[in-house]
């Protein structure tokens, strides 16, 4: 027979992998080829023009890079560690209340439903030094001189935060919700009667059971913060003087508005081993405290 | 060490009385079982006294203090859960020693003191093991070394075994009959399963739909059940109980056990009967003696003769099944031999051995 090899189990598993070739492993290949080519996006013919590590190179001594790379970081922790404390303590509040919980559940959601777009815009007008709702408010207080929020470089990445945390927390409270709702009563109720104080049972007891479903809620969200694009663009535009770009508006403006896509992809790459890092750190510990629990 | 008090004990969810008025004073080294069907309240009971549970009413004394408004963990008491509730993150040793880590014992006397639990449980192999790693026996174990490393002023258990297959649950009934001895201390035990309230109590309390029934010793409840539910509830199989009219004929008084057949009232409750027209008349299985064997000279009580439905072999006993008045009765026969269903057999009640209860009011006559 002519076409024997399609008899053979590869045939069965072709449609994986064709699927998976178009999805997945062709722009990929794609994607590390441009990285080594000087591709511009205006200058199709580029795509053949290969450079070998020349991308690279430069990305490794372009300081700036480097100080985004660390700003992201930065972000990441920060912008985690306040949604998990945040979402924690709005969690373990829910979980106490009895009557409206449901109510009280769908409402938390809320800051999810909104485009991030629309929340940046929001959070935009917030933060605006002149008709912003956050400095007239604090005029009313006495504070006359205005605040540029958005335009001071220090405050600018904190204004970024206070709204990405504003959007976000409500993912942690709910993962974390869930887990509250899962933990059996018996070992609570023998931790009472053993002489624990509420703090000691949630020390000893509740935090032990929810450190998976906190390792689990992490690593959704480092990756969710980690290509944060869409709130930075809109609120500062990256600005004041790039101060508040993170990896990925850095490698939007080189890729689209230098149309440097070679470069771009380059950087994408290195972005991406960031994203690969945290989830790996998250899912050693996810796992370590699954066993912990005998799981 | 000491001895628990509830005075006038209420527990409502909403409308839904769960405990209504419970008096008890239970002495310092009582070992007592709170026994009764699911949703009689004896749980909620014991989790009052834990302090897991509210209370709507009453005092709950331990030793002289009185403990309504006090947390769990100052009421120094240690408590045994149905699903062991053992702290899966921590091995044996540290499930054992985590109360008196939070209690601020020091590390060597904790050492010493779980040393000691593990031996009393013979743990010692287990030591290092996590919960999940151990089979059922050894976590109840685990949760019984749990309660005892405190030495606390009581110990609570809800029903503790009910998860044991029911092998492991006759051995860890003995050892909990051993710890007690062992350790002198105020036992409140919950269950619902009435073999374990009769081996192991000094005292057993029936409850039903938030009241206590009766309370006495095993024997006493066993001996003389003051209504028809405790009558059915303790001793396997449940005494017969039997609705009956009661039969005026010259004079004498009889009970009309069966169509056609009267039974003699006993002489000790003729003055009695004398003015109910109807009764309840509960007979233990194992006081319907089959009589096959026994010369008419032997034959001391009432005689009579029925057709069996059923005979369940048990080895050392058969349990012969058969009607009287259209209900069920259980008959048990020592040195059993085979039975054939629908064979006539002579049987012999002791009268003084019947238990009579009020038509209307189902109390003891």
């Amino acid at each position: 027979m002519k076409f024997k090899f399609l008899k053979s189990p590869i045939m069965l598993i072709m449609p994986a992998i064709i699927a998976i070739s178009i999805v997945v492993i062709i722009p990929l290949i794609f994607s590390f080829y441009t990285s080594f080519t000087s591709y511009k996006l205006t200058r199709p013919d580029s795509l053949f023009n290969f450079v070998g590590l020349r991308n690279y190179e430069r990305i490794f001594s372009n300081s700036e890079w480097w100080w985004t790379y660390l700003r992201t970081i930065l972000f990441l922790t920060i912008a985690l560690n306040v949604e998990l404390l945040l979402g924690l303590g709005i969690a373990l509040l829910i979980n106490k209340i009895t009557w409206g919980q449901r109510t009280l559940r769908t409402i938390m959601m809320f800051p999810m439903m909104f485009s991030p777009i629309l929340v940046g815009f929001q959070w935009k007008y917030i933060f605006n030094d002149n008709i912003g709702l956050l400095n007239n408010f604090l005029y009313l207080f006495g504070y006359e001189s205005a605040i540029a929020w958005l335009i001071d470089q220090k405050l600018a990445m904190g204004s970024i935060l206070a709204a990405e945390i504003w959007a976000n927390t409500a993912i942690f409270s709910i993962l974390l919700l869930a887990g509250l709702m899962g933990i059996p009563k018996d070992p609570i109720e023998a931790a009472r009667v053993d002489g624990c104080s509420s703090w000691q049972v949630f020390k000893h007891i509740t935090l032990p059971f929810l450190m998976p479903f906190i390792f689990i809620a992490l690593t959704i969200r480092s990756l969710d913060v980690g290509r944060a694009y869409d709130i930075v663009h809109i609120m500062t535009g990256g600005g004041p003087a790039m101060r508040t770009e993170l990896t990925w508006t850095t490698i939007a403006r080189i890729g689209y508005k230098d149309a440097n896509m070679g470069m771009a992809n380059a950087m994408s790459y290195l972005s991406i081993i960031l994203s690969i890092a945290f989830t790996y750190y998250f899912f050693t510990k996810l796992k370590a405290s699954r066993q912990e629990l005998g799981q | 060490m000491a001895e628990v008090n509830l005075k006038n004990l209420t527990k409502k969810y909403g409308d839904v009385v769960a405990v209504q008025d419970m008096n008890l004073k239970i002495p310092h080294n009582e070992f007592l079982v709170l026994v009764g069907p699911s949703g009689c309240g004896k749980s909620t009971t014991l989790r009052m006294i834990a302090g897991l549970e509210e209370i709507s009413g009453g005092e709950i004394y331990i030793g002289d203090e009185l403990v309504n408004n006090k947390d769990p963990k100052d009421r120094n008491i240690s408590m045994v859960f149905q699903n062991y509730a053992l702290y899966p993150h921590m091995t044996v040793e540290q499930n054992l020693g985590f109360s008196l880590k939070i209690a601020k014992v020091n590390p060597s006397e904790i050492e010493e003191k779980v040393t000691e639990a593990v031996a009393i449980l013979g743990l010692e192999d287990l030591r290092k093991r996590k919960p999940s790693q151990l089979s059922g026996g050894q976590r109840q174990r685990v949760a019984m070394g749990r309660a005892i490393v405190r030495r606390p002023d009581a110990f609570l258990f809800d029903e503790p075994l009910s998860n044991l297959d029911a092998k492991l649950r006759t051995q860890m009934r003995t050892e909990i009959k051993k710890l007690h001895q062992k350790l002198k201390t105020t036992v409140i035990y919950v269950t619902h399963d009435q073999v374990e309230a009769m081996t192991l109590a000094d005292r057993i309390i029936i409850m039903r739909e938030g009241f206590i029934e009766q309370i006495g010793s095993p024997i006493e409840v066993f001996n003389n059940p003051v209504n028809v539910f405790v009558a059915t509830f303790i001793g396997s199989p449940p005494m017969n109980v039997i609705e009956c009219e009661v039969v005026n004929e010259n004079n004498n008084l009889f009970i009309k056990i069966d169509k056609d057949m009267l039974m003699p009232c006993p002489p000790s409750k003729k003055d009695k009967l004398k003015k109910s027209p109807k009764v309840y008349v509960g007979i233990r299985a194992e006081d319907i003696v089959p009589s096959e064997n026994s010369t008419d000279a032997e034959k001391k009580g009432w005689n009579f003769e029925k057709s069996i439905d059923l005979a369940e072999p048990l080895g050392t006993e058969t349990q012969l099944f058969f009607k009287l008045n259209d209900k069920d009765v259980i008959s048990r026969m020592y040195n059993p031999r085979v039975i054939e269903v629908g064979e006539k057999i002579k049987f012999e009640v002791d009268l003084e051995k019947i238990h009579l209860f009020d038509h209307e009011t189902e109390k003891a006559i």
